[in-house]
């Protein structure tokens, strides 16, 4: 025992040794920031752009280096950013992914209103939809390190391939089921497994962004005008949910569950789906820009298109972005701000246009031949300009409300939607089931907190008001209304009433 | 017995033990060829649903240390180094434990004993915030501390060897005392060479369980140089994408150290039990 | 003096664990005293933390009144209960599987050696050659190389290959495990749907074949044999009763176990004659023994632990087997129907009432070359061979020699694994959850674990996770009290 017991304390002391002998310590001096973002191999490119920008602009200290380093963190698992962000441990610039109000509901970001004065990163360098998304009480909390607006991406091959020689840019639902049949009809042969779908099943990694679309082409909204109520059972939840469970089981235009999973060996970014789009399984593919670069890595990429969502009566889609914060808890918020200042300029919007990871934050940048006809990518022309189109001209915001996650409205909403298809309920009472259960949390939230209480309070009198104007068809004044959807489409309809 | 006997005894049960073992075998090691073969398919093969590669790529191994920001190496280290000092620790610890729960007579033992079972009813999820904090103000964050040292308590490990000691035969430890044995040497000479299947058994369950252990790590670490292998492959995993032939190439790796000490262990478990050859 | 000695010894025994105690309550202990407290707040991440100065308030009982009112928890607990069906299954696996890791496999000879690997290789050569000739693919003439590769391993290197093969699920825990499981479970290319569709087509057309009537006689039939089995069992509790081998505990459990399958009829049946005869049936037998019972109470007085391990174990087989018969009697009943559209195999994993009976059996699978394999084996090792061989001379069977030497010897040992199979069944499927099916669909392989995961981590509720971990703890002691109480006294019997 004594000789087993010294022989591990040995091998404990070497090792103890060795970490020691291999600690690098850094003795220059230069303020390291932590960067928390996803481990993308482009994020050491712009860690290397950011310290050429530093020494460009003069941000050096007297021996010509940067003033400050950036290193990154990776965020791993969701829920480490957040457990860090309230023990204080979190790094100092944190990438969110359409999350800045659930963060700032945490109360660990730091408000950039005056920084983004200072160093010109306010909220105009970027598109008005994302306003909403990282200004949240007139006060700035984040700057956009890129956009993403989620649109059909083609593989015109494979369109070809199944007689389908040109897909319209913008298209009504029944067009797109209209088509999505004729494609599945065509590349199948009837007496064997389906092996060809129109499209990945949007639903099932971007399960609320695809509904919240099709919804709000009739005018239908998750929550109320002042988003204090959840109003999934009076809008068209109900039928959407049916008519996707018709689109996957009887249409057979998207594939389902484990059909989309049976290539699952493969994770990472993208996942299967990506796999199957590359491999013209599917014809096309529900994702951001960055499709394009896993796409620039095959030999021979296929010529891509881009189509909008599909809608009913009123066109629209979801736009999002990854976000840089700075947080409260950081020792280097001044030399953080630099960082985000990186973000908005042109070295960087430049670096998005061409790594193809998603629409650079400044729309401007968007109107280049340099974005529009990337030389080297000919099979890409025509998609880019498209993309872009769909985020500028009809991309609203989400609506977030104040009083509940979005997380959990996404898990009931899912929840709902899986009831029905498992044909445990049917939609119209799933969806109020779920309606009832995110009341539920709205309120258990308000009674939690004194602050929230009163907010809730106002914006209850805010709403008795504005349905008594709505059923009175006076026009309501716009600043009442909180839902960026519904200001957007009673604008369109002329319900509103605009201040001066 | 004599030769014959045994010749008789071959013929009979012993193909039919073998082909069913191998039965078995073969279905139980089916995720482990999967992971192999796929280790050595070309990227362009990992999609496809056969299993033996057209193409075999050896090099996928030697890639997964070129892998530009991936340190493959040093957090192989880690994982290993991590899992030793764990391994020796929470076995040591429950030894100690363990025999004064068993083999000593005193006021609060089982009072205490309940407290330290009850406490395995409780999921650990729970722990984890309030852990966390704990390691933050001891100044443990993103070190190797702190992954060790919560680790190096366990009352399973206490629960497990008390079991095993229990088996032994209270005349052997007074024997000792008759010669003249303190506690110490006791526990020390009599105990703990009696209860080495135990030993063995928790350092088997110990070691694979830290070195596959994700949550924690995952919220302890922040430098890269520091993380262990999980930790290091879910990186990998979101850094490399589709590279599913290089990710499994890693994984086997991984595995390696597990195999060499399972197959190491589990000799000396069986050697262990007929050299002690001890029942309660 | 006396007292000055169990002084010495307290301290004997508090020194010793020390190092262990220390740590134990700074990282168990502290933490689960605190989520005791914070059980009693509104304590929530996104509300409470240091950036923020919402106070903190005691809502006392309300997350417990809420829990226990909410219709999910007592799902998941469903859940969550149906997954532990499989401890007793997954049990024996790993003691099979010990018990065949066990026996002498090391040939003596070395001509058995290599007789016993010439005998294998041409029959190994013959079927790929079979196969191949039937064009099957190569996968089959792979899985029979491995196959030989393995046997020849075996046959020369003895148990250490097979169980080192064995443990293997444990080195690749996870990632390739999870990942195998998915494409077995494919229903598209699925091997399981590959194995089953051929024989799920052949009952269709037996089904069509034989028509409605017959296959509704079958189902009589099996009906009968259900409540026979029940019957029988209440009998064999009689016997013992009235033979003074059964205290009235092991009484009560043992005949719980045997009438909570016809509880579960009265929802599950369909078919309205046979569920008619079924629940009168059952009603009468039930009616019938408890009169029997109650009559013959005062002469077969005994202690009232005496037995306990016999008859939860016959209670619980029979149960099984109850279960069984009554589902397939039900498959039975909808089984003409059925047939008429084509039965086809479900798809696994994303249907929701195939979801949790498709996870079960991965662990039951990952069952076989556990931890609790390990446990086993290092315990026979420990059984005697006197005793073994004593029972060789009197001529026992195998089975025999099992029942009445190795297992009574194991019985420490199944104590152990059981005890620790409740405890992080109740606490499990976490990890499986999130990453097989993420607790769907529609939260159907959702279990506790998982739902205290959703709620602290994903919502934030702490004070609500930590209230629904004490609530579990609470059953957890129950359970392990009653184990512990019994089962000691079963194990020292």
């Amino acid at each position: 025992m004594t000789r087993i017991f010294i022989i591990c304390l040995s091998i404990i002391s070497a090792g103890t040794a060795y970490i020691t002998l291999t600690r690098s310590e850094d003795l220059s001096g230069t303020p390291i920031l932590t960067w928390v973002t996803d481990p993308n191999p482009a994020r050491y490119e712009q860690i290397d752009f950011f310290h050429d920008w530093l020494i460009a602009q003069g941000h050096t200290d007297e021996n010509g280096d940067p003033i400050v380093r950036i290193q990154l963190e990776t965020g791993g698992v969701d829920n480490k950013k957040i457990i860090h962000g309230v023990s204080g441990v979190a790094g100092d610039i944190l990438d969110m992914y359409n999350e800045v109000d659930q963060f700032k509901k945490l109360g660990i970001l730091e408000d950039l209103t005056d920084y983004a004065d200072r160093y010109g990163f306010g909220p105009d360098q970027t598109y008005d939809a994302i306003k909403n998304d990282i200004v949240i009480g007139g006060k700035q909390f984040a700057f956009p390190c890129n956009v993403t607006s989620h649109a059909c991406w083609i593989n015109m091959d494979v369109m070809q391939a199944a007689g389908i020689d040109q897909l319209p840019e913008s298209w009504t639902v029944e067009a797109f089921e209209r088509i999505g049949k004729k494609f599945v009809q065509n590349m199948n042969s009837s007496n064997e497994a389906q092996n060809y779908f129109f499209m990945n099943n949007p639903g099932d990694d971007q399960f609320v962004g695809w509904i919240t679309v099709l919804m709000r082409s009739k005018g239908g909204s998750f929550y109320n005008e002042t988003m204090t109520e959840c109003i999934l059972d009076q809008g068209p939840f109900a039928e959407m949910i049916d008519l996707n469970i018709k689109w996957i089981e009887e249409d057979r235009i998207f594939p389902n569950a484990a059909e989309a999973s049976s290539f699952s060996a493969s994770g990472g970014y993208g996942g299967a789906k990506m796999s199957l789009f590359l491999e013209g399984k599917y014809g096309m593919i529900n994702l951001g820009r960055w499709l394009l670069v896993r796409m620039r890595e095959m030999e021979n990429p296929p010529k891509v298109a881009v189509s909008r969502y599909p809608y009913f009566d009123y066109e629209n889609t979801t736009i999002g972005s990854r976000c840089s914060s700075i947080y409260k808890g950081s020792k280097h918020k001044d030399l953080a701000a630099l960082f985000l200042a990186f973000l908005a300029s042109d070295k960087y919007n430049n670096q998005i246009v061409d790594c193809a990871d998603a629409l650079p934050p400044n729309p401007n940048f968007c109107s280049s031949q340099r974005f529009l006809r990337p030389s080297e990518y000919p099979n890409e022309w025509g998609a880019h300009g498209a993309a872009f189109r769909s985020a500028d001209e009809v991309a609203i915001p989400d609506a977030k409300s104040l009083f509940i996650s979005q997380q959990i409205l996404g898990r009931e909403l899912r929840t709902a939607f899986e009831k029905v298809q498992s044909k445990l309920s049917n939609s119209a009472i799933a969806s109020l089931q779920a309606a009832e259960a995110v009341n539920e949390e709205i309120k258990r939230n308000v009674s939690n907190s004194l602050r929230l209480e009163k907010k809730f309070k106002n914006a209850l009198a805010l709403q008795a008001k504005i349905d008594a104007f709505k059923k009175a068809g006076k026009k309501i004044p716009v600043d009442w209304i909180s839902n960026p959807f519904l200001k957007k489409y009673y604008r369109s309809l002329g319900m509103l009433e605009e201040t001066k | 017995m004599n030769a014959e006997n045994v010749e008789k005894k071959v013929g009979s049960g012993f193909y039919l033990n073998h082909t069913l073992l191998t039965t078995i075998s073969l279905l139980m090691a089916l995720p482990f060829l999967w992971m192999l073969l796929t280790s050595l398919k070309p990227l362009s093969e990992v999609g496809g649903s056969h299993w033996w590669p057209k193409d075999f790529k050896l090099e996928n191994y030697k890639e997964v240390f070129s892998i530009e920001n991936l340190r493959y190496g040093r957090w192989y280290f880690n994982s290993l180094f991590v899992s030793f000092c764990v391994t020796f620790l929470q076995v040591l610890t429950s030894a100690l434990a363990a025999f004064a729960f068993s083999r000593l007579e005193w006021k609060w033992r089982d009072g205490l004993f309940l407290l330290y079972l009850g406490t395995m009813m409780v999921p650990g999820l729970i722990l984890m915030i309030p852990n966390f904090q704990i390691m933050i103000k001891l100044g443990l964050m993103d070190t190797y501390l702190g992954l060790i040292i919560p680790a190096a308590f366990s009352a399973f490990g206490t629960f497990l060897l008390r079991q095993f000691m229990m088996g032994i035969p209270k005349s052997l430890d007074e024997a000792a005392e008759i010669d003249g044995a303190s506690t110490w040497q006791v526990f020390w000479q009599v105990i703990l060479p009696l209860s080495r299947p135990g030993l063995i058994t928790l350092t088997i369950f110990t070691f694979m369980g830290n070195y596959n252990s994700f949550f924690w790590p995952i919220v302890m670490l922040k430098s890269a140089d520091k993380y262990t292998l999980p930790v290091g492959l879910l990186f990998f995993e979101s850094s490399q994408g589709q590279q599913t032939n290089l990710l499994m190439a890693a994984i086997t790796m991984a595995v390696i150290p597990m195999v060499i000490l399972f197959v190491l262990m589990q000799k000396h478990l069986v050697k262990g039990i007929q050299l002690g050859g001890v029942k309660g | 003096m006396n007292k000055k000695r169990n002084r010495i010894n307290t301290l004997k025994g508090l020194l010793f664990l020390s190092p262990n105690i220390i740590g134990f309550s700074i990282f168990t202990l502290f933490p689960l005293g605190f989520s005791l407290i914070m059980a009693f707040s509104n304590w929530n991440l996104s509300q409470h933390n240091m950036f923020t100065d919402e106070p903190l308030k005691w809502v006392l009982l309300q997350n417990f009144k809420d829990l226990l009112g909410s219709e999910d928890f007592w799902r998941y607990l469903g859940n969550t209960l149906f997954f532990m069906i499989g401890i007793p299954i997954s049990m024996a696996g790993s003691l099979g599987a010990a018990l065949l890791l066990n026996q002498d496999l090391k040939s003596p000879s070395k001509r058995a050696r290599s007789k016993g690997i010439l005998y294998v290789l041409p029959l190994i050569a013959f079927s790929s050659l079979l196969f191949l000739g039937f064009g099957m693919s190569i996968m089959v003439l792979i899985v029979t190389g491995i196959f030989g590769v393995i046997y020849i391993g075996g046959v020369s290197g003895g148990s250490t290959v097979y169980r080192t093969i064995f443990y293997t699920p444990n080195f690749t825990a996870g990632v390739a495990t999870f990942i195998l499981w998915k494409k077995i479970y494919n229903p598209q290319t699925g091997p399981l749907t590959t194995i089953t569709q051929p024989i799920l087509e052949g009952v269709n057309a037996v089904v069509l074949f034989l028509g409605k009537d017959t296959i509704y006689i079958f189902m009589y039939v099996v009906v009968v044999l259900a409540i026979g089995s029940l019957y029988w069992g209440l009998n064999t509790f009689l016997k013992w009763r009235s033979e003074k081998d059964l205290g009235y505990i092991g009484l009560i459990i043992g005949v719980s176990a045997l009438i909570l399958p016809s509880f579960f009829v009265l929802h599950w049946f369909s078919h309205p004659i046979a569920s008619q005869i079924m629940q009168i049936s059952v009603i009468a037998t039930i009616v019938y023994f408890v009169s029997q019972f109650i009559a013959k109470s005062s002469d077969c007085i005994c202690h009232p632990e005496k037995g306990m391990g016999n008859a939860i174990m016959l209670g619980l087989g029979i149960m099984a087997l109850q279960f069984l018969l009554i589902g397939l009697s039900n498959v039975l009943y909808k089984l003409p129907e059925m047939s008429l559209v084509g039965i086809s195999s479900p798809s696994w994993l994303t249907d929701y009432h195939w979801a949790k009976p498709s996870l079960m059996f991965m662990g039951f699978w990952a069952a076989i070359g556990s931890n609790s394999m390990l446990l086993y084996l290092a315990a026979l090792s420990n059984v005697s061979p006197e005793l073994s061989e004593a029972a060789d001379i009197d001529g026992a069977t195998k089975f025999q020699k099992f029942w009445n030497v190795t297992w009574p010897q194991l019985a420490p040992v199944t104590f152990f694994i059981f005890i620790m199979a409740v405890i992080n069944g109740m606490q499990g499927g976490f990890e499986v959850a999130k990453t097989m099916t993420g607790g769907g669909p529609a939260g159907s392989t959702t279990t506790l674990e998982y739902f205290i995961y959703e709620e602290g981590f994903a919502s934030g509720r702490l004070a609500f996770a930590s209230a629904i971990s004490w609530i579990l703890f609470a059953m957890i002691f129950a359970l392990t009290l009653f184990n512990w109480r019994f089962g000691n006294r079963y194990v020292n019997d």
